[in-house]
């Protein structure tokens, strides 16, 4: 049986850290729950490239950042995703309860280059580590664009939408 | 089968491109409860991009509309996909979100999400008829024209 370890423990084989959620850095908040006939939706905000409260990837795709980088920031934003996900579980169910959430869709930003068209290899680093984790719970719809600027001049940018089981 | 929608489709002589199969770890559309989230589509025919470019400078206003309307037919081919073929479980289009590949200060963005948006009304009627947000953007995948994701309530 899928447990929230055993998510935790994925992520570890693929050498991640599931990291504590991060506070919202401006006036909003990091997630917001709503309930609907198919469980509970959660709106995650935003997220950036931050590790440990400092941020790691700052710059623009096919400018200043090369692809890997770019791979390797796409990551890091989507285990925060995951870390809000994860706090959301603790809210509705009292304990990190990542088994018992779906990912139904990814925003993907990237701070790139005009015209640059070589998203796919990035948006799918966060697409595929969202699946190793959350397993048959982890296939999302997702819209990918690039952008020529995000905030603090953060390389990647993603939200999302999970779905919370109703028990 | 032949429903409400695909006697509409027809009555507008729309052929519905074949729904593409994304390449990576995700999925085109995820019902959640009542909600369908269709993934965004890009300007694709039988496999095949078209527009490519910025709306504006490589692209007419009038070829970028034709790009958001070739989304849009991607989407409810997506859908009617997800439906098991049936897009009268089509319940609403609740929102869209178009992003236009331009130049900055380009401001023409309504415009070319028109495209999409007014298929979707021909299509639907009144149930087509949604929230949407229009924006610029300095790249999308493939250096496409036009992308545009949606979520629709679905029976």
């Amino acid at each position: 049986m899928t447990t929230h370890q055993t998510i935790v423990d994925r992520l570890r084989a693929a050498g991640h850290e599931l990291p504590p959620a991060m506070p919202a850095v401006a006036s909003y908040v990091p997630f917001v729950q709503t309930q609907t006939g198919a469980g509970t939706l959660v709106h995650i905000a935003g997220q950036g490239p931050f590790r440990d409260g400092r941020l790691e990837h700052v710059g623009r795709i096919g400018a200043d950042m090369a692809l890997d980088d770019a791979i390797a920031s796409a990551r890091l934003v989507t285990l925060n995703v995951l870390a809000q996900a994860a706090a959301a579980t603790v809210a509705k169910f009292g304990a990190p309860s990542l088994h018992k959430a779906r990912c139904v869709r990814l925003g993907i930003f990237l701070n790139c280059n005009d015209g640059f068209a070589e998203m796919e290899p990035i948006a799918d680093a966060a697409s595929s580590l969202v699946t190793a984790a959350l397993g048959d719970k982890g296939w999302h719809c997702r819209s990918v664009v690039g952008k020529p600027v995000l905030p603090m001049q953060t390389s990647v940018e993603i939200d999302g939408i999970f779905l919370m089981d109703q028990i | 089968m032949t429903g409400r929608i695909d006697a509409r489709l027809t009555e507008l002589k729309i052929a519905l491109p074949a729904a593409s199969v994304p390449a990576a770890n995700y999925v085109p559309v995820v019902i959640a409860g009542n909600l369908a989230f269709v993934s965004g589509q890009v300007p694709v025919l039988q496999g095949e991009l078209k527009y490519l470019g910025k709306v504006g400078v490589e692209l007419t206003i009038e070829q970028g509309q034709q790009a958001a309307r070739l989304c849009a037919l991607n989407i409810i081919a997506q859908l009617k996909l997800a439906l098991g073929g049936d897009l009268d479980r089509v319940r609403r289009c609740v929102k869209v979100g178009g992003f236009v590949n331009c130049e900055s200060g380009f401001g023409d963005q309504p415009k070319v999400i028109n495209g999409a948006s007014d298929l979707f009304v021909a299509v639907f009627g009144d149930a087509g008829r949604h929230a949407r947000f229009a924006v610029g953007t300095n790249a999308l995948p493939f250096n496409v024209a036009v992308e545009v994701d949606a979520v629709f309530e679905v029976a």
